[in-house]
């Protein structure tokens, strides 16, 4: 073989690299479209006056998906138009939400620091029990726990959504593993000095788990923001509506005003996801090691 | 000595006083509606009028077996699982191959195939519900466009499921995908070179290398895509209602109906627990078939 033929050998297999590099990214970017389409069209429609909705679904073109006359007014009609009760709803499912994540890392980690730490009498057994209720589907104990709230004058209330929620098993477990990984020696050091394990907990434990505790709070808040069923069940009047219901309600209608239905979808859409760009390192943390250890 | 068993002992108080809010929280939410599940599928039980419940013994698991329409409703759940859990875990894995490489640009695609698990499952239903329509719906327009005919979609009891089965596998296929990668980065890639040296071609690098060592995030992605597809609920509720002529009647939508449109709790406890008992052995069974997997 000349070393011509031998180059020329070389550029072809570059190229045909070159080339299996590009067809992947074609392909990539073909089903990137199933994915993103639906969100392009959503948000589009969201700014869509009422009488172009459904105007450039058929055929289909660009206008299927851009707004021919760009307009805000779905929004501000949503939020801002009289006795509307959508920022009600917004605050009502961020209220639950976030009271939820920081009520529940609280409850949870101290559990998780307990099971992976501290030593006292039946201490795996009670870990058992918690781990147990991740097999039980949320499903199967709602009518009872239906009963439970309405014993309890519950219904209608926000610490409906919220108490049956804090204490999650998934979440002391995966806080439980991140605890066992931290240093012992960090503790002693404060045990010599007298310092008692809450304030251990909250000066030297709390301090180093940040990821762990964004990580379940992640999680949680999207739990307590997605929730429908469950507030569906156990809520009725417009004070605590959270906005997945009020959502959908919006579709059952007889005439469904299509503009701030895409609006509303729209906004519910959004919180999520700003959560998820912000935070999105943490975000598939938590998931995969779900994964990996569950 | 005293003061050593003073500390042991404040730190046993301690580790108590720790675990309590949680126990306490789990045992009213949790251990104790498990139980008063039990109690209640023994009665005729009214939803809003408890005082006049009735003691049935085990009635309602009896007509449980003989309900026609709550059969119905089951088969509907199994032959959707079966359409949604193949779709979702490979196509998953095929995503994950896909975006497995750290390449220019990847995590663009990365993040763009997850999107759909990040919205709520209202919001998906709404948008599909409205995309699935078959007069005005983008994706008949879509299929119109590439020479496929109109389809009735969620209009025909034999399109209904698969179609909300592809939903769903569109909203959930991320999760899969993430989970597998996750799997997929943790294979030492010296298993990889050592088999190319061998001469082992690519697909024998993936059947002998990648799959079996896939085995546990295989795993885990498909006893959750299997309880997910049993636990099918919002969009039901939010797109078909059941229908057209029961044909997207699954279990938890039945259970939910028998209690709040028909006030009878008592069933539907009853069907509630059945459905949790074939739901945990069917996650079991599934862990014991795969694991027992010779290597």
């Amino acid at each position: 073989m000349t070393t011509y033929e031998q180059a020329s050998a070389t550029r072809q297999i570059f190229s045909w690299q070159r080339l299996k590099r590009f067809g992947l990214y074609v392909l990539m970017t073909f089903l990137l479209l199933f994915p993103v389409v639906p969100f392009i069209w959503m948000f589009g429609s969201a700014f869509r006056p009422v009488t172009e909705i459904f105007e450039y679904v058929y055929p289909l073109s660009w206008k299927t998906f851009i707004p021919v006359q760009f307009t805000a007014n779905n929004f501000i009609d949503l939020l801002f138009s009289e006795g509307s009760l959508w920022p009600r709803y917004i605050f009502n499912s961020l209220f639950i939400s976030v009271t939820t994540v920081v009520a529940g890392s609280l409850v949870n980690s101290l559990a998780a620091y307990a099971f992976a730490r501290l030593e006292f009498p039946g201490r795996d057994l009670l870990f058992l029990m918690v781990l147990l209720t991740i097999i039980i589907p949320f499903e199967a104990i709602a009518l009872p726990l239906y009963q439970v709230v309405r014993q309890l004058g519950w219904l209608d209330t926000y610490q409906v959504m919220i108490a049956p929620m804090l204490a999650n098993a998934f979440s002391i477990f995966l806080l439980r593993q991140f605890f066992m990984g931290i240093p012992r020696e960090l503790e002693e050091a404060a045990i010599v000095d007298g310092a008692g394990r809450l304030r251990i907990f909250f000066q030297i434990i709390i301090p180093l788990s940040w990821p762990a505790i964004i990580s379940t709070g992640l999680i949680t808040f999207q739990a307590q923001w997605d929730a429908f069923l469950w507030p569906l069940i156990v809520t009725s009047s417009p004070e605590v509506r959270v906005i997945q219901i009020a959502v959908s309600n919006l579709i059952g209608q007889d005439a469904t005003y299509w503009n701030e239905l895409f609006a509303a979808v729209a906004l519910a859409a959004l919180v999520p996801l700003i959560l998820f760009f912000i935070f999105q390192r943490y975000y598939t943390q938590g998931i995969t090691t779900s994964g990996l250890k569950g | 000595m005293l003061k050593i068993s003073r500390l042991r002992r404040k730190e046993i108080f301690t580790g108590y006083g720790f675990v309590l809010p949680a126990l306490i929280l789990l045992t009213v939410f949790g251990f104790i509606p498990l139980i008063l599940a039990g109690y209640t599928s023994l009665f005729r039980y009214p939803l809003v009028n408890p005082a006049r419940r009735e003691f049935l013994g085990a009635a309602n698991y009896i007509r449980a077996f003989e309900d026609e329409t709550l059969r119905l409703a089951f088969i509907n759940t199994v032959y959707y699982a079966l359409w949604q859990i193949p779709m979702q875990t490979l196509l998953g894995l095929f995503l994950a191959l896909l975006i497995q490489k750290q390449i220019r640009g990847v995590s663009v695609f990365r993040t763009g195939y997850y999107l759909p698990v990040v919205i709520s499952m209202v919001v998906a239903s709404v948008l599909w519900r409205i995309m699935l329509d078959s007069e005005n719906g983008l994706i008949n327009s879509v299929l119109v466009s590439v020479n496929i005919p109109r389809q009735p979609l969620l209009t025909s009891t034999v399109q209904a499921l698969p179609t909300l089965a592809f939903m769903l596998s569109w909203k959930w296929v991320g999760f899969s995908m993430l989970i597998l990668l996750a799997g997929l980065q943790s294979i030492p890639t010296d298993y990889y070179e050592a088999a190319q040296i061998d001469g082992a071609s690519a697909w024998q690098r993936f059947w002998y290398i990648t799959i079996p060592l896939l085995k546990r995030p295989g795993l885990f992605v498909i006893v959750t895509n299997t309880i997910n597809a049993f636990k099918l609920f919002t969009p039901i509720y939010v797109i078909t209602e059941g229908g057209p002529q029961n044909s997207t009647l699954v279990m938890i939508y039945y259970i939910f109906r028998e209690a709040f449109r028909f006030n009878r709790l008592g069933y539907a406890s009853a069907i509630a627990i059945l459905f949790t008992v074939f739901l945990i052995s069917l996650a079991a069974a599934q862990l014991r078939i795969l694991r027992s997997e010779p290597d």
